[in-house]
């Protein structure tokens, strides 16, 4: 018994560095929906893991499936795929009882400390419910010094599980030592050692109630996250955020977890709060060998805590390595967007900030390939059209993310009808999203026409500007949509925005300003939309202009010596890296 | 661990053994006031449990003869034991009681009065034993108030708990103690019926043919004339020269608060009283069978969500779309004769009715409020350390709900009582000879143009003021658990008031 017992604790201790290992995870929220319920894909399929007494911070947009992804490792959420390995044993599987034995080592403290302490029950009550539920403390018992078989009765037990046992009684002579996080004087334990032929029986009486200790435990965590005893019998309401946060802590760590999520815990903190609270954090970790995932959006809050980070994206991460190293040179184009965000102290730098274009992608409807190809600055083009500008690329991944929303959105009854009826919807109007797509450009000498109409409507020779207008860029045209669109001109200029005003000519009489290859496709694309077959532009436009990004999902590609990894095409031989490109961009 | 703790959380009994003083100060005032009134608790005590066990008793038998404590079936001797404590607690001493001050007597030919309480007046006599009683009830209440203060005071370890926020909104809420007065006097009507009424209901309707009233007749004898008599001669029937208004003496001596009834006569308050009382009943059993169902259904679906919240919809739906008025007829059709129909003639059944009928409104009430609840982040962090799911909707959410319950609970009550009293209006109520206040107000309806006209008008008005007293104590308790809705959400109140009126 107490051999295998050896075994198994040495096999914990130094045969897994990993605490945590998360293979192929995947979350998904069933569609509400009675028909066509497509599910959320919170979290689309990631590994890590964490080791033994690190901190691995999960950062990324609100949204990307990072709070999803801490919920489920401590399962408050069901994994729909995938395994999570705790200490080797998969918990997505466990039930029962064992959902409850493991629980006491996963924790999890919440975001917002408004809202996770019940505000009817005492600091007290609070922190000792997890206690009491667990029916805290077990009082099990290792005994040392023998080889015989063991049996405890009285108060305690034998020890059963991997964790340090209560009391541990010395055989022979029944030195009884306890365990630190137990608030048990060792006179109040009395020790009675039977010993026979094969069996060694001892019987352990303890002269405290189990309440009691509890009682004692609770005061004690008090006093460990910086609160003092006489708030046990305080309600939350008399405290402030900080101190709700430290209350949450506490209730945690009042099970002696090995693994805690910490889910923003200061997100919601003033500043000056939060460095206190993260340093109580670094403080615990050190004194009882914790685990944490950090999940934060603030970056630099997680550089300052963690080991490692992970970044997030529409439920996968897209690199995750040691944190030093990924904040001084990140590789994965998601990282160097969302690092370029960090507002810079230093005014001389000129390093230059990334902006991404829309917002991401729904979770119901992630992209086929990469996630971020519908954003990504630096995503790979088909090498025939390696030669396009940026405006006109940024014009055609624009063109195609609109026909993708107007796919996604739901259209109602009535606009299926309309559009059978062959009337106006308001999906409808594709000539206008090309317009304000695509760079348009006039002729020479319909640009200086513009120019002198400016010059006239500026100067309140409004009548001139209107001839000039109707001379030189649509004679026969004297409808209602022309003159509304002269109007709109003057009263563009009178109001001073000249710019505004050209593009509007620019945009209703230009020829769009993309090379001829590009505006065929477009062309193409546009007259399968109005033939009311979108699914058919979609996919010329992504015959033509997609690449490796929008068909295939990456690798994570290892892209230093540490293991980092990246979620990216651009690590294959046959491309770029993401800063060549980014380089070439600027 | 060795040494006591200052912040020790100490069990309540060895809190007030450390300091005796207040707590037995408190518990010997309420000895004495418990013993003051001793006959009467344990005779309403009895009362109550004998009709409780008959129920049961009911339910196995189905026949009306298991209730009766004369009846030789089995569970019939509880039946008997429990009436035997009734009578028992009527043998016992009562301060105030009818036969301590008694208002029931003969005038004198010296002008004076034999009989009453200090040979007073009947009318002196009565209202000081009403005064008496009220005066007992408020003071009883003050003192559990008082017991309360010393809890908070004395022996409480907390300095402030959010209970004490709500008792300090209400303290100043006029219009939710205006509520509670008011109930409280029409729950001190009906607790206290026998006590408070000029005469018993007994010698005034269901018997009023064994008791006999002595009185001074015009020549200065005394005489004596059966009750019933008394009450046909005495009954108010619209015309001023047979009619007995409040306030006033009839021709044999007997003094009628709020006047006499019309065929065949008898005492209007004592009606009402006893009728407060089958009001009461109805309404409380109803809100309590509802007030359950809806709390147990808002925690399962605010717990578990999705399916089996789109099941309670569905059977809530069902059961609103049923009018409620056809159902309580058809109901009391069916069940003509049968043993559930014996109990204040219907009462039972009506608050069997309305229990099973209402709670979907209630329900309604309290899903939202338990959804709230149910996504606070405390509930996911209990199910984190593993808390089972009964303890966590036990101790995490309905203490949430208990108030909005509590709101809707007092709006229903008073949505019942006006149910009831519709349905007697209508005549398939409760029938006679259980005194109901719907039904005074259809007898008298034909008088309201003549000088009987407080035979309906009495019951109507008191009707509207207890409903609102209800509303309004509701109003109070909302804005006392929940002062952010303030008034303004007077919206919900109404609905759920106009569906409480069915």
């Amino acid at each position: 018994m107490s051999e295998t017992e050896e075994l198994r604790r040495t096999e914990r201790t130094d045969g897994r560095r990993d605490l945590v290992n998360v293979n192929g995870l995947k979350t998904y929220y069933e569609g509400g929906g009675l028909i066509n319920s497509q599910p959320v894909k919170a979290v689309d399929g990631v590994d890590f893991h964490i080791e033994r007494g690190e901190t691995l911070g999960l950062v990324g947009e609100s949204g990307c499936g990072k709070t999803t992804l801490g919920r489920t490792l401590v399962r408050l959420e069901r994994a729909t795929d995938g395994e999570v390995l705790f200490d080797g044993d998969d918990i997505t599987t466990f039930s029962g009882k064992r959902v409850k034995r493991w629980r006491r080592d996963a924790q999890i403290v919440f975001q917002d400390p408004e809202s996770s302490l019940n505000d009817r029950m005492t600091i007290g009550e609070i922190i000792q419910e997890p206690l009491n539920v667990h029916d805290w403390p077990d009082l099990d018992v290792d005994v040392v010094g023998t080889q015989k078989q063991v049996e405890v009765t009285g108060d305690g037990s034998v020890n059963q599980d991997e964790r340090e046992a209560d009391i541990t009684v010395e055989v022979p002579g029944g030195a009884v030592t306890v365990r630190d996080g137990v608030p048990l004087p060792e006179d109040r334990v009395s020790v009675d050692v039977t010993e026979s032929d094969s069996t060694v029986t001892v019987r352990v009486d303890v002269d405290v109630a189990r309440k009691r200790l509890r009682r004692a435990r609770v005061r004690e965590l008090l006093t460990t996250v910086g609160l003092r005893e006489e708030h046990y019998f305080r309600y939350p309401h008399q405290f402030s955020g900080g101190q709700r946060q430290r209350i949450g802590i506490a209730r945690a760590l009042a099970l002696e977890p090995e693994f805690v999520v910490l889910d923003e815990p200061v997100s919601a903190l003033d500043v000056s709060v939060q460095a206190k609270i993260l340093n109580l954090l670094e403080d615990l970790q050190e004194e009882f060998g914790l685990t944490y995932l950090f999940i934060a959006h603030d970056l630099s809050v997680v550089r300052h805590i963690c080991d490692r980070v992970a970044v997030m994206y529409l439920g996968h991460i897209m690199e995750i390595g040691d944190s030093e190293e990924l904040f001084e040179n990140p590789k994965n184009p998601y990282t160097q967007s969302l690092l370029s965000a960090i507002p810079e102290t230093d005014p001389t730098d000129d390093k230059q900030r990334i902006t991404l274009r829309g917002t991401p992608p729904s979770p119901r409807d992630p992209p086929q390939g990469c996630p971020f190809s519908t954003r990504c600055p630096v995503k790979i083009h088909p090498s025939e059209y390696e030669h396009l500008d940026e405006k006109t690329w940024e014009g055609i991944e624009l063109f195609r993310e609109i026909l993708r929303e107007r796919q996604r959105a739901d259209r109602s009854f009535t606009e299926r009808a309309r559009a059978i009826l062959g009337m106006e919807t308001r999906f409808s109007g594709i000539d206008e999203i090309v317009r304000e797509v695509f760079p348009h450009r006039l002729t020479q000498e319909r640009e200086q026409a513009l120019d002198r109409a400016v010059e006239a409507a500026a100067s309140n020779r409004e009548d001139e500007a209107r001839e000039i207008l109707g001379t030189n860029f649509d004679p026969s045209e004297t409808d209602a949509d022309f003159d509304d669109l002269v109007d709109s001109f003057i009263s563009d200029v009178h109001a001073g925005s000249h710019g505004q005003a050209r593009s509007r000519i620019r945009e209703r009489f230009g020829e769009m300003d993309v090379p001829g290859e590009v505006r065929g496709d477009v062309d193409r694309a546009v007259e399968h939309v109005r033939d009311g077959d979108e699914q058919a532009a979609r996919e010329l436009l992504r015959e033509e202009f997609g690449s490796v990004c929008d068909t295939e999902p990456p690798d994570h590609h290892s892209v230093s010596q540490s293991g980092r990894t990246s979620y990216c095409h651009r690590h294959l031989a046959e491309h770029e890296e993401p800063e060549v490109a980014f380089e070439r961009q600027s | 661990m060795s040494t006591q703790h200052q912040y020790e959380d100490v069990p309540l009994r060895e809190r007030i053994a450390a300091n005796p003083q207040p707590a037995a100060l408190w518990a010997v005032g309420l000895v004495v006031l418990l013993l003051l009134q001793l006959g009467a608790i344990v005779s309403t005590l009895g009362t109550a449990l004998e009709l409780f066990a008959s129920v049961i008793i009911g339910a196995f038998h189905g026949t009306p003869s298991g209730i009766s404590p004369a009846s030789n079936v089995a569970g019939a001797g509880v039946v008997a034991a429990l009436n035997g404590l009734e009578q028992f607690g009527r043998s016992l001493p009562t301060l105030l009681s009818r036969e301590f001050i008694p208002n029931q007597g003969h005038a004198t030919t010296e002008g004076g009065w034999d009989g009453t309480f200090l040979g007073l007046p009947p009318a002196f006599a009565w209202a000081f034993r009403v005064f008496l009683i009220y005066a007992y009830m408020f003071f009883f209440l003050w003192w559990l108030w008082f017991g309360y203060r010393t809890f908070v005071s004395h022996y409480r370890q907390a300095d402030w708990t959010p209970r004490d926020d709500v008792v300090r909104r209400l303290r100043t809420h006029r219009w939710g103690q205006f509520g509670l007065v008011i109930v409280v006097l029409f729950v001190g009507l009906g607790l206290f019926a026998p006590t408070v009424s000029p005469v018993t209901y007994d010698e005034d309707v269901i018997n009023p043919l064994e008791y006999e009233v002595e009185y001074l007749d015009d020549s200065g004898e005394v005489q004596t004339i059966l009750s019933a008599d008394a009450n046909l001669q005495s009954a108010s029937r619209g015309n001023p020269s047979s009619n007995v208004g409040p306030l006033s003496y009839d021709d044999f001596g007997r003094f009628h608060p709020f006047g006499t009834m019309n065929n065949p006569g008898g005492d209007l308050f004592t009606f009402m009283a006893y009728g407060a009382r089958v009001s009461l009943f109805i309404g409380l059993i109803a809100m309590g069978i509802s007030g359950f169902i809806a709390a147990f259904f808002g925690l399962l679906t605010a717990y578990y969500k999705g399916l089996s919240d789109l099941a309670v919809v569905v059977v809530s739906d069902s059961i609103q779309a049923i009018p409620v008025f056809l159902l309580v007829i058809l109901v009391s059709v069916v069940f003509q004769g049968h043993w559930l129909a014996e109990f204040y003639d219907g009462g039972l059944l009506f608050a069997l009715v309305f229990g099973l009928l209402y709670w979907p409104g209630l329900w309604r009430a309290v899903r939202g409020p338990a959804f709230q609840v149910s996504e606070q982040e405390w509930v996911d962090a209990a199910r984190s350390y593993g808390q089972g799911s009964i303890t966590t909707m036990r101790k995490h959410m309905l203490p949430y709900i208990l108030g909005y319950l509590l709101i809707y609970g007092s709006l229903m009550i008073g949505g019942i009582i006006i149910s009831v009293s519709a349905l007697s209006f209508l005549g398939i109520g409760i029938s006679p000879p259980t005194p109901e206040w719907g039904r005074a107000v259809a007898d008298g309806r034909g008088y309201v143009t003549t000088a009987s006209w407080h035979i309906a008008f009495i019951p109507g008005i008191l009707i509207v003021l207890v409903v609102t007293a209800l509303n309004a104590l509701g109003d109070g308790i909302r804005d006392g658990i929940d002062p952010q809705s303030e008034s303004g959400e007077s919206g919900a109140s109404e609905a759920a008031a106009a569906g409480g009126g069915g």
